[in-house]
């Protein structure tokens, strides 16, 4: 009983630090925004064919 | 390989933790070279087919026309355009008779609070033959279309992209000339990672081209201003820290077999490269700590204008692969494969390919070697070369003539017909793949000794996409072949 009671409440715990650093992140991206700074990521690549070839 | 699920994955990743993520590709995605063999036409399109649909799926916004994307023909991707999700864009293919281009010249996004737009431009340098006349297409200077590209986007843009298969050297002119341009996406064959150069008021950067790594940077952009803060020591700092991540590389392969100085003891050579890294990583090391006191020291006393952070993920073996690309990779794979194996029976009937046995030019099959260098023969049967037939069958690819060459003797420089209908006793990576072709030595063995491999032979197949970091010294002393 005392176990799981000590699990739940870990585990209440992580998510709630998760929730916490979540939505600090948007807030700072809020702060940005106002200033005229915009974020933006850009994912790239090159020339991927062959990758669709796994000859092993 | 199959870094393509891995890529999508990540990309998945990415916009689960951030808003405003846009995925770009400067081309080149669908073919290597820029003429395709006609005999492996239908598995390479097959391929390029597969890559698009993993594309799709990916949300990609944009990706450029390099040459190599116009290896089967421009009505080829012009009619895989149709089936793909994403814009392809060239600002300078155009219709020779009208001037008209083929594909969309530019995107206009909204994302992130702001106006983008991406431009695309396909190289002209290269061989004429790579547009026929049949096709009415010419592909045009640059200075011919970017003025009007740039005074058409630059009062609708907040930040002006451009994906460019051109080489450095003019897309470092094209900066030079355009400051309208905020970043450069550079496509082609460089090999290594390219951190963003700020040039004027342009960022240029690429990521590898093998598909090893994916190239991801976080831009602050200020809509009012729309201008780099001044890099500093930024670029020298990103430049180390590349440098780090890759003699970290070469490191842990030299440790994957255990403790270097125990395992390379007898192996001088290859433990003194061992021993060069580790003092490199030291200095670097000393370096980054002097380097990044002075970024932070920057950062505190400089007022906010665009900045960005730049990171090359590589794309590692256990990373998790993305199940609906996976899916798509697979039934891709398995198709080329039925392709090439309904080309091998098609051939197998033509009066050519009757001799299903074929020895091209003057090799004659690692069992011709056996008796005279039975140590060596043994050696070889305990290594992967021996198997490496076994390792395309088990992934259903030995009909994939792009793959055979290195898993099979006496296939490089032949004809598809030649590599799809190899003797049995060629079926692996045998002595002539290192030693060269042997017949004659064979028939007469005082008539002259085989070649001896070199660093060059080996890097006909390690190369970086297949063995990043490939030793040859080691390697060669692994294998155990030497001697009589």
């Amino acid at each position: 009983m005392k176990k799981t009671f000590l699990l739940f409440s870990t585990l209440l715990a992580l998510l709630t630090l998760a929730g916490i650093s979540g939505a600090a992140e948007k807030k700072a991206g809020a702060i940005n925004q106002a200033k005229g700074l915009r974020e933006l990521t850009l994912f790239f690549a090159n020339d991927v064919r062959g990758e669709t070839e796994p000859c092993g | 390989m199959g870094g393509l699920p891995k890529k999508a994955q990540q990309l998945l990743d990415l916009r689960e933790k951030k808003t405003g993520v846009l995925a770009l590709d400067s081309g080149a995605l669908l073919f290597k070279e820029e003429k395709i063999p006609p005999e492996q036409v239908l598995q390479l399109t097959a391929t390029a087919q597969g890559i698009v649909s993993a594309y799709n799926k990916m949300s990609f916004a944009a990706v450029g026309v390099a040459r190599q994307d116009l290896a089967a023909g421009l009505p080829f991707l012009l009619s895989l355009q149709q089936k793909s999700a994403f814009p392809w864009l060239s600002a300078n293919l155009v219709s020779r008779t009208q001037g008209k281009p083929y594909f969309k010249p530019h995107t206009l996004l909204n994302m992130a609070g702001m106006n983008i737009a991406v431009v695309g431009l396909t190289s002209n340098h290269g061989p004429d033959a790579l547009l026929t006349e049949k096709d009415n297409a010419v592909i045009l200077p640059w200075e011919e279309v970017l003025p009007r590209e740039i005074a058409l986007l630059k009062g609708r843009a907040d930040l002006l992209i451009l994906l460019s298969s051109f080489p450095a050297a003019i897309n470092k002119r094209i900066a030079e000339k355009y400051p309208e341009i905020h970043l450069i996406l550079q496509g082609g064959n460089i090999p290594g990672n390219l951190p963003p150069k700020q040039i004027n008021n342009t960022l240029i950067t690429q990521v590898e081209q093998q598909g090893k790594f994916v190239g991801i940077l976080d831009v602050r952009w200020n809509t009012q201003a729309k201008k780099w803060e001044d890099p500093g020591p930024e670029n020298l700092l990103l430049e180390k820290k590349n440098e780090l991540d890759r003699l970290d590389w070469q490191i842990g392969r030299y440790r994957k077999q255990g403790e270097p100085r125990l395992v390379f003891k007898d192996q001088l050579e290859v433990l003194a490269a061992y021993e060069a890294m580790l003092g490199q990583r030291e200095r670097l090391e000393q370096e980054l700590v002097s380097l990044t006191a002075a970024q932070n020291a920057k950062n505190l006393g400089q007022a906010r204008l665009s900045s960005f952070s730049n990171r090359f993920e590589v794309m590692r073996k256990e990373l998790p692969d993305n199940p609906a690309v996976l899916a798509i990779v697979q039934a891709t794979t398995s198709e080329v494969n039925r392709l090439g194996k309904l080309a091998a029976k098609d051939r197998a009937v033509n009066s050519l390919a009757q001799n299903k046995a074929i020895f091209p030019d003057n090799y004659t099959g690692s069992a011709a070697c056996q008796s005279c260098h039975t140590q060596q023969f043994k050696k070889w049967l305990t290594t992967r070369h021996a198997l490496a037939y076994g390792t395309l069958e088990g992934k259903g690819q030995q009909f994939n003539a792009q793959c055979l060459p290195c898993h099979v003797t006496g296939a490089f420089g032949q004809s598809g017909e030649v590599v799809l209908n190899l003797a049995n006793d060629l079926r692996q990576v045998g002595c002539e793949t290192c030693h060269g072709p042997s017949r004659q030595h064979a028939l007469r063995p005082q008539s002259g000794k085989p070649s001896q491999p070199t660093r060059e032979t080996c890097l006909r197949c390690h190369t970086g996409d297949h063995d990043n970091n490939f030793i040859f010294p080691e390697a060669f002393a692994r294998l155990g072949c030497g001697g009589s």
